[in-house]
């Protein structure tokens, strides 16, 4: 019953932790293909 | 919308005359990096607030909190399970409400439209991890991965028409796009509601509410720790709506420097 347990924390760490990285990632991606005066993203 | 950021990535920058990659972003004096940073004040606390509640909440779930008197350790389970669903419809409801506000000819507003991308996208998320965690659940309890139960089904629909919208929000542009989309989402969010009270309205298996209601089920640190999570959920929930609306905007406004881009080198062409 414990691995039951582990796979449940460990599926919402994994879920949430790839995609808040996939975010920040699309976010730094579109922020270096604007000019310097354009980006938002700091 | 996300095509143009894969786009962007494929392609490289808008041809703008601005350098693209390389040069020391604005502000990158400020956190002392050459990388530009992606928090502000806002996103920082709530970002440290957010990792501190969850720590809090694995410790109280997976260390203070008793095994439960008939689920025994599986009740673990609760301080992942029922919050990330509350999320899941918050982001939803979300979504509905923020495209209510554009369909609304006095409110219409781009930023509307954005708000409701991202707060869809992040319900999406949630869903997925409300099955994983609930399918998880269901095996070490009913013996089954899934069951064709009213509130499972829902929720697996719920999952099924939001990826339909984001889907929409990638067809066409403008404001037809968005009105589409607006519509969609509030025709979609009549779901989450039916889902919700699926226990009260059905036999189901899957158990009823824990805490709404009289009477709340759960007690002393289980309760404290469902609590908690439930903070904790909101405050990652919070974090990522912010950093996905800003993505929103920086994907608007690589479109208009793109197109921007496009029409100085035609404009060039037909000089030269």
């Amino acid at each position: 019953m414990e691995a039951y347990v582990a796979g449940g924390w460990g599926a919402a760490v994994v879920i949430v932790s790839l995609y808040a990285w996939r975010v920040v990632h699309r976010g730094r991606v579109l922020s270096r293909s604007l000019p310097d005066e354009e980006r938002t993203w700091r | 919308m996300t095509t143009t950021s894969t786009g962007a990535t494929s392609t490289g920058a808008p041809s703008t005359g601005a350098p693209s990659t390389g040069a020391k972003p604005a502000g990158a004096g400020r956190s002392g990096g050459s990388r530009p940073g992606t928090g502000n004040r806002t996103t920082r606390v709530v970002g440290v607030a957010a990792l501190i509640t969850s720590a809090v909440t694995a410790y109280v779930g997976l260390v203070v909190s008793p095994p439960d008197v008939t689920q025994g350790v599986l009740v673990r389970l609760i301080y992942v399970h029922p919050a990330a669903a509350t999320l899941c419809y918050v982001g939803f409801g979300g979504c509905a409400l923020a495209s209510l506000a554009y369909l609304w000819p006095r409110t219409r507003s781009p930023r509307w439209d954005r708000l409701a991308g991202a707060s869809a996208e992040v319900g999406v998320v949630f869903c997925v991890l409300t099955l994983v965690t609930g399918s998880i659940w269901g095996r070490a309890s009913w013996g089954v991965w899934w069951t064709w139960d009213a509130r499972l089904t829902l929720t697996a629909l719920l999952l099924a028409l939001f990826l339909g919208y984001m889907a929409l929000r990638r067809t066409g542009e403008g404001e037809s796009r968005a009105l589409r989309c607006a519509i969609a989402a509030v025709c979609f969010s009549v779901v989450v509601p039916i889902d919700h009270y699926a226990t009260s309205w059905w036999r189901t298996l899957h158990q009823g509410n824990t805490l709404l209601g009289a009477n709340v089920k759960i007690h002393g640190w289980q309760l404290t720790g469902m609590l908690l999570s439930f903070v904790a959920y909101g405050l990652i929930f919070a974090w990522l709506l912010i950093h996905r609306y800003r993505v929103e905007q920086l994907e608007d406004r690589y479109e208009t420097v793109g197109f921007s881009a496009a029409i100085a080198a035609r404009r060039a062409e037909g000089g030269g």
